[in-house]
């Protein structure tokens, strides 16, 4: 039998070789180690196959290698197979689709023998019906037949032993479990196949049914209990419990009888005496208490008030009501009766006369009419109310040079009418002014002469070095203009060659009234003439700031070098007076000195002046020096008086001091602190007694000061220089404000001043 | 005694601006009037009751006193009111002046 088995194995498998030789060394000693193998035994009887072997050699693989003592033949009882399959059932019980449950196993059937069992493939079985019952008693029909040849042969011992009347043969379609049926051999295996042939179907072929019935089928595994695992936590209880853990003992106290109610006698014991003998319970501290509870964990709850109220209201509808009514009247005749009567009769008469009267009073005016309401009604007619304030009637403005500029000064000419001068300045702080310096430099600063008759073109356009802030018409030959100027220079100008030019009032510039043959006409006839300046002051002895205010000096006096006022002989303005912010006052003379005008005859320099300019002035050109300087200095450190305008009380026109300059001269003597002066007139020039030597100066601070041009001897230190008296009672107004015009009007008795303050 | 009443009333209405007068009784029923019933009854009715609270007035600040004549000026009218115990009398000038 091994040797048929041994050879239907090794035909299909190598493993089964080697288990043949296996068993043939232990073929004896296999029976008693049968019960140790597990599944291993079983494979070797059967067909063996890879499936099987994997069923098995998951439990038999180590002991493989290790047991090739322990492979034995299958001969043995069924008992022992059972057994050994129940092993098997109990140490391999995964749940594995693909393995086959105990007691199946793979069977390959010839064609042959399915035509003797009637299970043809595809024919009597199918994929959907797999199971064949075939009856066993064919099977060992068959096997008596046919003996090795019968494909059951491998499994004669188990067919014989089977207790069923039918083995199950289940069609293997896929070759699953290696051939192409199955056979279960035993009762529990075909209960295994049928109850669980979804499973195998389904792997057979039918996988949407398997997993259909997966999906539904829950079975319900109550969990099994597992042993206690001690954690320690009967530790706990068996602490808490109380245990006896030994007996109880049994204390008794007693006392003499005789004892109870005997007298006592008590002593006393100093406390001292015994140790131990008094127990002190001192206070301590008790840590317990200690800890301050800082932060507590509070918790509250709020519920809003409920209340239940209910009110009864009485609910008053408005309700549309309407009354009509009807006046009474009276008929005809009623009213005609009362009528009749004597007291409205009467009545009638009464008031009648009131009535005249109001009548009357309604009639001739009306009481009620406001006059101020309609004041004006009548001046409508005529246009607006009149104007009280300045209209503009005129503007001049030239789009090239005074486009953006400022005005700094604007002059009236003294004898021609409707001609006025106005000096334009760039309108730029002095910081911008070095920011924009190359710039500034370069465009020409100019005075404009305009006439009123020519808006538009400046009738004579004065240049000068630098932006004028104040000049001045010379009052008595209007010709010569005098300017002081940004940097402290006084510029001078002479527009005698241009004099015509401004006499003429009446569109001159376009109608010209000779005929000019064509190309002998001026192409600069129509364009303003531009007239340079023809002297300029020394630089060192300038003013070191702007020149604020430049006056001529009237024209019957001028001032020497002391500070004398003299008579003019000339009757023409040559000196002149400027102030500027570097704190002095200067006096000019226009008229060359004699020291001067012999050098000029004596080196014969005759430079070139530049076209068109004027030669009167050639002797001052930048040597031209102040006579006079005045400088204002506070009393109290912390800079001088800045003056930006100044005024003296003599006026051009004004010719009286020449006059009464006589008179005053003997009360001369106790005039010294108000200016006058006994100074014997000395040279031929006559000394004007009667001139107040002030210069009344407003200055940048707002203070009004007044100096006296003429140096007097100081007592003191004997040095001579210039008074300067503060105007006190216009300190505190003024203070913070800035002098922009002073006059002083010619009143010799009082200081009065008018002063425009801005 | 209706003539003279009529003279009266017709002399009144020649004044310059009249536009009505009105003869009212004590209980503001108009008696005779120039203008229409409408209007007569309605300034009747007004004006009755002005010119009891304008005596009212006048006799409690005073109770000697008593209102004798009552002008209501308005932008377009005069009312001029002459109340009596019995009968009140009200005349309607337009503004003369305009």
């Amino acid at each position: 039998m091994s040797d048929s088995d041994n050879k239907e194995v090794s035909s299909e498998e190598t493993k089964g070789e080697n288990e043949e030789e296996n068993k043939a060394e232990t073929k004896e000693a296999g029976q008693t180690e049968e019960k140790e193998q597990d599944s291993s035994q079983a494979e070797t009887n059967a067909n063996t196959n890879a499936d099987q072997a994997t069923e098995s050699s998951e439990s038999k693989k180590p002991e493989k290698k290790g047991s090739k003592i322990g492979k034995k033949l299958g001969k043995k009882d069924s008992k022992v197979f059972k057994e050994e399959f129940s092993e098997v059932v109990e140490t391999s019980e995964e749940p594995n689709p693909d393995a086959l449950p105990e007691n199946v196993f793979p069977l390959f059937m010839t064609s042959k023998t399915q035509e003797i069992y009637n299970c043809k493939c595809d024919e009597d079985v199918t994929e959907e019906n797999p199971f064949k019952f075939i009856p066993k008693s064919d099977i060992l029909e068959d096997m008596k037949m046919r003996a090795a040849v019968c494909d059951f042969h491998p499994f004669k011992q188990q067919i014989l032993d089977y207790p069923g009347e039918d083995v199950l043969i289940v069609y293997d379609y896929d070759f699953k479990h290696g051939q192409n049926f199955i056979v279960a051999l035993t009762e529990e295996a075909k209960e295994l196949l049928l109850k669980a042939p979804e499973g195998e179907e389904g792997e057979g072929g039918e996988d949407g049914a398997e997993e259909e019935e997966d999906d539904t089928v829950y079975l319900y595994v109550p969990p099994e209990p597992k042993d206690w695992v001690s954690l320690g936590s009967e530790k706990e209880i068996e602490e808490s419990n109380v245990k006896e853990l030994r007996r109880k003992l049994k204390v008794s106290v007693k006392r003499l009888r005789r004892e109870f109610g005997a007298p006592v006698s008590f002593a006393d014991r100093n406390v001292t005496d015994v140790k131990d003998g008094a127990v002190d319970c001192t206070s301590y501290d008790d840590n317990s208490f200690n800890i301050k509870r800082i932060e507590l964990d509070k918790a509250v709850q709020a519920i809003s008030e409920q209340v239940t109220e209910g009110t009864q209201t009485d609910w008053k509808y408005p309700r549309n009501a309407n009354t009509q009514t009807y006046p009474r009247e009276y008929t005809e005749d009623e009213q005609a009766a009362l009528l009749a009567t004597k007291e409205c009769g009467d009545f009638v008469l009464e008031v009648a006369f009131e009535f005249h009267q109001a009548l009357q009073q309604n009639e001739i005016m009306n009481v009620f009419y406001v006059d101020w309401i309609h004041l004006g009604d009548g001046d409508d007619v005529f246009g607006s109310k009149a104007d009280n304030h300045l209209k503009e009637y005129q503007s001049f403005t030239d789009l090239q040079f005074s486009k953006d500029k400022m005005i700094t000064c604007i002059q009236w000419h003294p004898t021609i009418k409707g001609v006025v001068a106005t000096s334009v300045a760039e309108k730029l702080s002095f910081d911008q002014r070095i920011d924009n310096a190359a710039k500034v430099i370069m465009t020409p600063s100019l005075i404009l002469i305009w006439s009123f008759a020519d808006p538009i073109h400046p009738q004579l356009i004065l240049e000068s070095p630098d932006d004028i802030f104040s000049f001045a018409f010379n009052p008595t030959d209007p010709n010569h203009i005098v300017g002081g100027c940004l940097n402290g220079q006084i510029v001078m100008w002479d527009i005698a060659a241009h004099a015509d030019r401004l006499k003429q009032q009446r569109g001159s510039n376009r109608n010209k009234k000779r005929t000019v043959l064509p190309g002998f006409e001026d192409p600069n006839a129509l364009k303003t003439p531009i007239v340079r300046y023809c002297a300029v002051s020394s630089i060192e002895h300038s003013h070191k700031a702007a020149v604020t205010d430049i006056q001529w000096l009237p024209d019957h006096m001028q001032i020497n070098k002391m500070g004398v006022p003299q008579e003019n002989a000339s009757l023409q303005c040559t000196q002149l007076l400027s102030c500027a912010t570097d704190h002095c006052v200067m006096l000019w003379d226009t008229k060359a000195s004699k020291l001067q005008h012999t050098a000029m005859y004596d080196e014969k320099r005759k430079t070139q002046q530049p076209s068109g300019v004027a030669d009167t002035f050639k002797h001052l050109d930048l040597t031209w020096k102040p006579i006079l300087r005045v400088t204002l200095s506070k009393s109290e450190p912390g800079g001088d008086h800045a003056p930006t305008k100044f005024s003296i009380q003599e006026r051009q026109g004004d010719r009286h001091a020449l006059t009464s300059g006589t008179e005053h001269r003997e009360a001369d003597v106790t005039q010294t602190m108000q200016g006058g002066f006994h100074k014997p007139s000395s040279g031929k020039e006559r000394t004007l007694q009667g001139v107040k030597t002030y210069i009344y100066v407003g200055t940048e601070d707002g203070e009004i000061v007044y100096v006296d041009w003429m140096p007097q001897k100081d007592q003191d230190t004997g040095k001579i220089q210039s008074k300067l008296f503060l105007l006190d009672m216009f300190y505190e107004t003024s203070k913070s404000f800035l002098i922009m015009a002073g006059v002083f009007p010619p009143n010799l008795k009082h200081h009065k001043l008018d002063i425009f303050i801005i | 005694m209706s003539q003279e009443i009529d003279e009266t009333i017709k002399r009144i209405l020649a004044h310059k601006g009249v536009i009505g007068a009105i003869i009212v009784n004590n209980d503001g029923i108009p008696l005779k009037s120039t203008l229409d019933n409408s209007t007569s009854v309605h300034y009747a009715s007004q004006i009755h009751s002005l010119a009891s609270k304008a005596r009212a007035v006048i006799r409690e600040i005073d109770s000697s006193n008593d209102l004798r004549f009552l002008r209501v000026r308005s932008s377009k009218h005069e009312i001029l009111v002459a109340p009596d115990h019995d009968y009140f009398m009200i005349v309607i000038q337009k503004d003369a002046a305009n």
